[in-house]
């Protein structure tokens, strides 16, 4: 790629050493904002492939966040290929990893020895709990830092266990934040001339998520909130919830005491407009059960899609809660271009979706499918270190790629 | 200080979560972060119970910026925003898509005027498309994005997560959109609008299920806090004083279980060889599994895990993880005397840039608390004309 492309991130180039959700997420955001991301994998591949299912190459998961890299092979753990990722990283700006804490210095390629080589590399790490600090060797996974991190305690109902978030955001939400971490070094880089190492801990990355739990749990002088389902935490909105209606459920909250007025109209409730019982959200939460047996009085005698056209004439905020071949399908997010139709060599035809990072008047970086393991071996190679065929057939030979 | 985003210049017209994290992440990495607030504040402010000037929320967001008053709806306040423009890298807001357009500030006005500026919009949905007139909220796009579907047992209802996850989703992308564009403007000299759904920012998150759907052509069912099969053992497990998360990686991770348990013996046992195995006597193997964590306390289990090598956590309650002596060690949390709130712990930053300072905190300021500072020190206005504009409800 040249510095002439209309992409942001035009003639970057990135060490992708990342496995799994957290890291690939960053390393794919790179990618489509324009970055030569070279997925670095050791020779069986990284260990997320290895989750396929039968019949394919490859789980789903890797395909969508592996798209638009090249993939190399590279085995750490021999001299020679620890010597080929040095003289990558000279011709690189960034290198990536989630490896768990001191993996990468074990290998005796950790910040230090790299720094050394090439002080402008900016060198990203993502991990569970973070490079330092008593919990630094915990092992993390997404399930175990939604416990470790107090959402799971904050999911589900008063009288049911704590409860996982079914999509492992935890993940994704650590990898958009290597992403931002990255970029930033990038752009200090641009002022100092030097690169740093930057990190980022999953548990860290969700703490200010927790605002409102928080914010409830002073509120209350320092009494721990409960579960409360759908509803606001402590039960202190209303109407606020999820609602079951004639084929499914919807969402509906109320931010504003117009709104209510506004639902009372959606409803045909206009009756109530001035009771005293109802007329604020103080009321109402007092009254929770009566207020919410009011709009389940109304949901339940609806479609999904009779709700959601009333409250958008009222300007009610309000959604169906679709399954994810719904999302899958979205018109929505298939017209903005977030969502496109591939015919992937594994999978067929295959939604994938592109980068939520949307630069207006730049171009968008058109899509390659995932790469198989070590695909790009003599492409890479030969472009970053004038590697001939010859040579690759010895380093295989010799396990280092 | 030596901090990486020093001498950059944001408005800030973040409100609620989204806007305002991506923000704080700025002010954080050592940006100027002036919060531009309509006369009578955001709308977090007013979710402040009576007699509190300031909630925890509002507090753990709004650190380390400068407040001051606008009105948008003058002319002398699209003035103001016009000069302060001018002096300006990065402009984000949060509002409804067209809301800025409709008052005449949007980027086709502000671009002209400084093409260097950033302009960044985070929404529910985007600023294109026919549902981007919807009104976006945390639970509204935690439901129509599918994240609800999958959370919750399979007897019971769409379970929304227990945090804001849509909102601070959205806030970290639209930082990364920020910064990527500026990097770009180094080079490029020009800056760009950058745009954030939150709807598209989470739908990675769903990666699993999609897999599933393919696979099985069948929309998944919900599983509550197991895996429907996938993985064994996983789950929450009891202990003495609450509930402990497993997740069974790797077919070592299932060894150091036995090792922890004291059952070695199993090791050799075909019904538990492998994953499949173990998820075809998925009760025995739970079974195992519980009679070594009942016995246990959290911290009891958490120190086995450490020392055995198991992906475990204890299920932390909010106070406990305010407290977490981890992440006050590495300065993910301190405390902080706040004004209003009294001491109380705020977060810094997850972004952590080694070799570089993080902005020491300033607590969150009062509606136009800055507004002298910033109008006149930095505009240059004179002090009768602030007292005008102030008295004519301009800021």
């Amino acid at each position: 790629m040249t510095a002439k492309l209309n992409y942001p991130l035009a003639g970057f180039t990135i060490l992708d050493l990342t496995q799994f959700y957290q890291g690939p997420y960053a390393t794919l955001m790179l990618a489509k904002a324009g970055a030569n991301v070279i997925k670095i994998e050791p020779p069986g591949g990284e260990s997320l492939r290895a989750m396929r299912p039968p019949g394919h190459e490859n789980p789903l998961p890797i395909v969508m966040l592996n798209a638009n890299k090249r993939s190399i092979t590279l085995n750490l753990k021999t001299e020679e290929g620890r010597d080929l990722l040095k003289k990558m990283v000279l011709k690189a700006d960034a290198l990536v990893e989630n490896y768990a804490p001191g993996v990468m210095d074990r290998l005796g390629v950790g910040f230090d020895v790299l720094h050394k080589i090439n002080p402008k590399l900016v060198y990203a790490s993502a991990s569970g709990f973070g490079l330092s600090g008593p919990d630094r060797d915990n092992l993390a996974m997404d399930f175990t830092i939604q416990a470790a991190s107090g959402v799971m305690s904050l999911t589900g109902y008063p009288d049911g266990p704590p409860t996982r978030t079914g999509a492992p955001y935890v993940d994704i939400l650590g990898g958009a934040h290597l992403y931002a971490a990255l970029m930033t070094g990038l752009l200090e880089r641009e002022r100092t001339g030097i690169g740093r190492l930057v990190e980022v801990a999953m548990v860290e990355a969700v703490y200010t998520c927790l605002a409102t739990g928080l914010d409830q749990y002073m509120r209350a002088g320092k009494k721990i909130p409960g579960r409360s389902g759908n509803a606001f935490a402590n039960y202190n909105r209303a109407p606020y919830n999820v609602y079951p209606c004639a084929d499914g459920y919807v969402a509906i909250i109320l931010v504003t005491e117009n709104q209510w007025q506004n639902l009372l109209r959606a409803m045909g409730r206009e009756d109530l407009k001035d009771d005293p019982r109802f007329i604020n959200n103080t009321a109402r939460v007092e009254r929770f059960k009566e207020t919410e047996d009011i709009v389940l009085g109304w949901t339940m005698a609806h479609t999904r899609a009779e709700i959601f056209a009333a409250t958008s004439k009222y300007r009610i905020p309000c959604a169906p809660v679709r399954d994810i071949e719904e999302v899958m399908n979205d018109p929505h997010m298939h017209e903005r271009g977030m969502l496109e139709v591939r015919n992937h060599y594994d999978y067929g035809e295959v939604i994938l979706p592109n980068s939520p990072l949307r630069f207006h008047g730049a171009d968008k970086v058109p899509t390659t499918d995932s790469p198989r393991v070590g695909e790009h071996n003599e492409a890479v190679y030969d472009e970053l270190l004038g590697l001939t065929p010859a040579d690759l057939k010895r380093l295989h030979e010799a396990g280092a790629i | 200080m030596s901090m990486p985003l020093e001498g950059l210049t944001v408005l800030d017209f973040g409100q609620i979560f989204q806007g305002s994290y991506a923000t704080l992440l700025l002010a954080k990495a050592g940006a100027n972060v002036i919060k531009i607030e309509p006369p009578g504040g955001e709308p977090l402010r007013k979710r402040t119970p009576p007699g509190a000037k300031t909630t925890l929320a509002f507090a753990m967001l709004n650190a380390n910026k400068r407040a001051v008053t606008l009105n948008l709806k003058s002319q002398r306040g699209k003035d103001l925003l016009f000069k302060m423009v001018q002096r300006a890298d990065i402009l984000l807001e949060n509002f409804g898509p067209g809301t800025m357009d409709g008052m005449g500030v949007g980027w086709s006005v502000l671009h002209p005027i400084n093409q260097r500026l950033i302009y960044a919009s985070g929404t529910g949905y985007g600023i294109s498309g026919p549902d981007h007139q919807n009104l976006a909220m945390d639970l509204t796009v935690q439901a129509a994005s599918g994240i609800m579907s999958v959370t919750g047992f399979a007897d019971g209802p769409p379970v929304r997560a227990g945090i804001t996850v849509a909102d601070f989703m959205g806030g970290i992308h639209v930082y990364a959109g920020i910064t990527t564009a500026l990097y770009e403007r180094e080079r490029s000299g020009i800056g760009r609008l950058v745009e954030v759904a939150m709807q598209e920012a989470v739908y990675f998150t769903l990666a699993a299920p999609f897999e599933s759907l393919y696979r099985t052509g069948k929309v998944p069912p919900r599983t509550g806090n197991e895996t429907g099969g996938a993985n064994a053992p996983y789950g929450l497990f009891p202990v003495k004083d609450g509930f402990i998360a497993i997740h069974t990686g790797t077919e070592g991770h299932w060894l150091n279980i036995l090792d922890a348990a004291g059952r070695p013996e199993l090791k050799s046992e075909p019904r538990f060889r492998t994953m499949h195995d173990r998820s075809a006597n998925l009760a025995e193997v739970n079974a195992i599994v519980t009679a070594w964590t009942e016995t246990l306390t959290k911290a009891e289990l958490a120190e086995q895990a450490r020392k055995f090598r198991i992906p475990c956590a204890p299920v932390r309650d909010v106070e406990e993880v305010m407290n977490d002596r981890h992440m006050h060690s590495r300065g993910m949390l301190e405390w902080v005397d706040h004004p209003d709130l009294g001491r109380v712990v705020l977060p810094t930053t997850p972004l952590r840039i080694h070799g570089t300072d993080i902005a020491p905190t300033r607590p969150s300021p009062l509606v136009g608390q800055d507004n002298d500072g910033v109008y006149g020190g930095w505009l240059g206005l004179p002090p009768d004309e602030i007292e005008s504009l102030r008295k004519d409800g301009v800021i």
